[in-house]
């Protein structure tokens, strides 16, 4: 459990004691940075079970690798990077058949199939998000929940800039279209 | 095409950003972090060692290639003194 000194050390100096094998500061960033890279992973995946699981990987992977980070200030994206690459590689490890039927059920159950799905499933964004194929939900919760630019996001995928822009581009359309049914409802709660 | 992103989209996504409740997920990680890892660390260890010892052979190899123009006559000169350095020693002994 980290001492509350290192509850008010800011956060370039709790990462410049972890990479010198501090295991109560890297608790410390575990404790600072869990909820967002778990929110992050939800993004990714459908399983909240899973991005826990991913976040976990990528949390021991970042303790093991630590020493390797270049600047202490370069802690969050170093860390995204390493959630994001952890998320790709269980992706990638998919059996095909499982992909294709991943792709399949998304290209059924498409935009003009939004209406046949329930409010509540339409009103769940990280359900939307997984019907979208692998590289366009990345690149749209990498916009969107990161912030990134088109450019940092090619980056950090190795996709094209112009596969990438178009992935955001028919990803948020999609998202839009299947989200559709929300509007109505976030008009009613407004109003209330 | 800018980065530009649709505020209504950009609304969803913070409002799905919900703060998670952290303990049991630090207490899952703390447990990974402690187990031992068995036989992955011992050839993480070995790996480790065979990367130092083939890296300072390669330096050791490499170094005197490195060696700056200018810095020749320095290292001759070194060289021919420890050499005098060493016969002296011999002789005496």
């Amino acid at each position: 459990m980290p001492g509350p000194a290192l509850g008010r050390t800011d956060e370039p100096a709790v990462v410049a004691l972890a990479i010198f094998g501090d295991d109560a500061a890297f608790s410390e960033l575990v404790r600072r940075r869990q909820s967002w890279l778990r929110n992050l992973l939800r993004r990714l995946c459908r399983d909240p079970m899973l991005a826990d699981d991913l976040a976990q990987q990528a949390f021991l992977q970042a303790w093991r690798s630590i020493r390797s980070l270049k600047s202490a200030r370069a802690f969050g994206p170093w860390l995204r990077r390493l959630a994001v690459n952890t998320w790709l590689a269980q992706v990638r490890a998919k059996p095909a058949a499982q992909l294709s039927s991943i792709a399949a059920e998304a290209g059924a159950r498409g935009p003009e199939q939004a209406d046949t799905l329930t409010t509540g499933e339409q009103l769940d964004l990280d359900r939307a998000l997984g019907r979208l194929s692998p590289d366009e939900r990345v690149c749209i919760v990498l916009a969107y929940n990161e912030g990134m630019s088109h450019a940092e996001i090619s980056a950090m995928t190795g996709l094209p800039l112009g596969t990438v822009k178009s992935h955001i581009k028919r990803g948020a359309e999609h998202l839009r279209t299947l989200l559709r049914a929300y509007r109505p409802i976030e008009v009613t709660r407004h109003v209330r | 095409m800018s980065d530009e992103l649709d505020p209504e989209l950009l609304r969803l996504f913070v409002e799905a950003d919900q703060p998670l409740p952290d303990a049991d997920f630090r207490n899952r990680v703390n447990e990974a972090l402690n187990r031992p890892q068995g036989w992955r660390d011992v050839v993480r260890a070995l790996a480790e060692a065979t990367r130092a010892v083939l890296s300072g052979l390669a330096i050791g190899i490499a170094a005197p290639f490195r060696i700056r123009t200018s810095r020749l006559g320095l290292m001759a000169a070194s060289g021919t003194a420890l050499v005098i350095w060493a016969t002296l020693q011999m002789v005496q002994s």
